[in-house]
């Protein structure tokens, strides 16, 4: 069962939250100001947080900075109220992974927690790296090395790498690539599909001698150490 | 002090000082030149009486006494002092007007030959060293310029006289030129004094001309037709967002009151609430959506960070699902973009969320088969979206101005504002966007500039 942190001063709208995240099945941990919510942090795994950012004590805003110093994984959805049209606009720059505007509406919540916690899933299985040949992707953390040298990747880059890299080898032709990549109901062109390789192949294979992204004409994209 | 007063007192003041420089100069210039020839005449007397009192030495100096008296250029206060080479004194003229000397004053003249200067009383003396004719005399004259002096003096006094009248002609003349050169300047005082948010449309009369003040008065009246047009969008924008305030209020008001008289257990119960949930929602997003729009309109300071437009463009696709989860979003790349470079952009991100998320909403409201087309491409340094969705007829203009709703829009909900707010955050990124019906198809296009 996943875990959420609801960091939360209001006790109604908190409680409110709590019991609707339960009753969907969610294991759900109310604390109601900053510093609460750094121990708190420190002292279990949580798969994501919904974070108010004004706090008594230490606000929104210091603890999404804390928690990113130590774990640039942890989805946080700040909370702000519908008034603070800045703290939305600064939602990303303080390293939050999106927000929600007060009043809150329960299916909107429940959405966005589904999204992020959805793409937290690999995340979850066992063999957190993924090596083939000098590319190594650690799942868990979201970095991709090559030769021990970091590659900065876009989210559906690194999507689209892990995907070829999961099944090193696999053909995936551009209408597999583009439905496990893109959502059920977004579509994207063979060329926008050819434009993402083309990224990944600058970014991973150039200034390589040995190519790990080959295209099979007519069948699709592999990834694979086999240069044949 | 008025401007007009401090204007004509500094020029009046300038050309004062002007004036007593040329005057004063013209008064040194024949003080000096009156003085010389005053000299000259002392000298020429000295000489003459040296050379006479050596011709008529061994006559009688009675003689030379009664000769200096009677000669036609007599000075004032005139005194004439001749020494031998002891510095005996052996002639002196009748006159009872003394000429303080002493014997350092008679070798100094031997020394130098001449010598002028004033003495205490005013009269000027002048000191010669006479060596014709064998002789080794020092002679002294002295006299008051009494002519000279005179009309030094009549011409200092016409002098003032002249400075004074100048200067207050000077003075009278300015201040009423600069009162007239003033006069559109005072116009423009009174008309800007008497201005409020009702008389935005009274204007200052523009005489021909095209001078700075005839400008200033042109463009004060461009800035009030400036002016009155954004108070009028100002106005109708309160208008038009109270009424979208109140309305839904009351609807919600009837909808509790309803709500409170029906029993607890009953269907008809749950759906006046979900309908007030709906409302609710409407209403917190129409909030939401008018501060933005103000915080936008505002043109306050905005973070900006480097952004990869795609990836923002996939989360608003994400965002859009839970509102319009029939909507399909099909995305096509140009072939022409060929790093990640091409797709980035300096921009905030959660606006620039907002401006791809209301555009698919846009388009989840107007197409007819609930499928958008989403074209990535750059041009240049300009990175083009364009969206395109079905439609049965073009839109009309005034789509991006708030709260407008065209005939469309009757049958969606909405407030009118999500493209002024794409309007207003496309033109925040320093990009813009255009609407164009073609093919049967609307299509809306963000150019927005690169970044590098």
């Amino acid at each position: 069962m996943e875990h959420i942190l609801l960091v939360e001063d209001d006790p109604r709208l908190s409680r409110s939250l709590s019991e609707q995240l339960q009753a969907a099945g969610f294991a759900c941990t109310q604390v109601y100001d900053g510093d609460m919510a750094l121990r708190a942090v420190g002292g279990q795994r949580f798969d994501l947080i919904l974070l108010d950012l004004s706090l008594p004590g230490k606000d929104g805003y210091a603890v999404c900075k804390e928690i990113r110093r130590t774990d640039r994984q942890l989805p946080i959805i700040v909370i702000t109220a519908f008034s603070d049209i800045d703290d939305k606009m600064n939602a990303f720059d303080l390293g939050a992974d999106d927000y929600l505007v007060k009043p809150v509406h329960f299916q909107e919540v429940l959405a966005k927690v589904r999204v992020f916690l959805k793409r937290r899933e690999p995340s979850t299985e066992t063999n957190d790296r993924i090596v083939v040949d000098d590319l190594e992707i650690d799942t868990t953390k979201r970095t991709v090395t090559r030769e021990g040298r970091s590659i900065e990747l876009a989210p559906k880059e690194y999507n689209l790498l892990v995907l070829l890299a999961r099944r090193a080898g696999k053909v995936f032709s551009k209408d597999e690539l583009a439905e496990q990549v893109w959502s059920d109901s977004h579509a994207v062109s063979n060329n926008t599909i050819e434009v993402y390789i083309s990224f990944l192949r600058s970014k991973v294979d150039k200034g390589h001698a040995r190519k790990l992204i080959h295209t099979r004409h007519g069948f699709g994209y592999t990834l694979s150490a086999d240069q044949s | 002090m008025s401007t007009k007063l401090r204007m004509a007192l500094l020029f009046a003041g300038l050309s004062l000082v002007l004036l007593l420089g040329v005057l004063g100069y013209i008064y040194a210039s024949h003080s000096s030149s009156r003085q010389e020839e005053f000299y000259e005449r002392l000298t020429a007397q000295c000489v003459r009486t040296a050379t006479l009192l050596g011709e008529v030495r061994a006559a009688d100096r009675m003689l030379l006494r009664a000769m200096d008296v009677n000669t036609i250029h007599r000075f004032h206060d005139e005194k004439v002092l001749v020494f031998d080479e002891t510095n005996a004194l052996i002639y002196s003229s009748l006159d009872d007007e003394p000429i303080p000397y002493s014997a350092e004053v008679l070798d100094q003249i031997r020394h130098v030959d001449y010598r002028a200067w004033r003495d205490s009383d005013g009269d000027e003396v002048v000191g010669i060293h006479f060596t014709d004719n064998g002789d080794d005399l020092v002679v002294l004259a002295s006299a008051f310029d009494k002519h000279g002096q005179e009309e030094l003096r009549n011409l200092r006094n016409t002098l003032l006289v002249s400075l004074a009248l100048g200067s207050l002609c000077i003075f009278g003349a300015s201040y009423l030129y600069i009162g007239f050169a003033f006069r559109p300047i005072g116009q423009l005082d009174q008309a800007i004094a008497t201005i409020d948010v009702d008389r935005l449309g009274e204007h200052v009369p523009v005489a021909k001309g095209n001078d700075e003040i005839h400008r200033l008065a042109a463009n004060y009246n461009r800035m009030l037709e400036r002016l009155r047009g954004s108070f009028d969008l100002q106005r109708a924008f309160v208008n038009n967002a109270s009424h979208e305030l109140r309305t839904p209020l009351a609807r919600m008001n009837a909808q509790v009151e309803r709500a409170l008289a029906l029993p607890p257990d009953s269907a008809e119960l749950q759906s006046t609430l979900n309908t007030l949930q709906n409302d609710i929602a409407a209403q917190a997003s129409l909030v939401e959506s008018l501060l933005l729009l103000q915080r936008l309109q505002a043109h306050l300071p905005v973070h900006r960070t480097d952004l990869r437009a795609d990836e923002v463009l996939y989360a608003a696709m994400d965002d859009v699902q839970s509102t319009a989860p029939e909507l399909r979003i099909n995305v096509d790349l140009g072939g022409n973009i060929a790093s990640d470079k091409d797709l980035t952009v300096a921009g905030n991100e959660m606006l620039l969320r907002t401006m791809f998320l209301n555009l698919l909403r846009n388009a989840a409201n107007y197409a007819t088969d609930k499928q958008v087309r989403i074209r990535i491409e750059r041009f240049g340094p300009t990175l083009q979206i364009g969206f395109s969705n079905s439609g049965t007829e073009p839109l009309p203009d005034g789509i991006f101005t708030p709260f407008f709703r065209g005939p469309q829009a009757e049958r969606t909900n909405g407030h009118g504002l999500g493209l002024s707010i794409v309007q207003q955050i496309a033109a925040e990124t320093g990009g813009q966007i255009t609407y164009r019906f073609e093919g049967g198809e609307h299509h809306f296009t963000v150019d927005l500039p690169l970044q590098g």
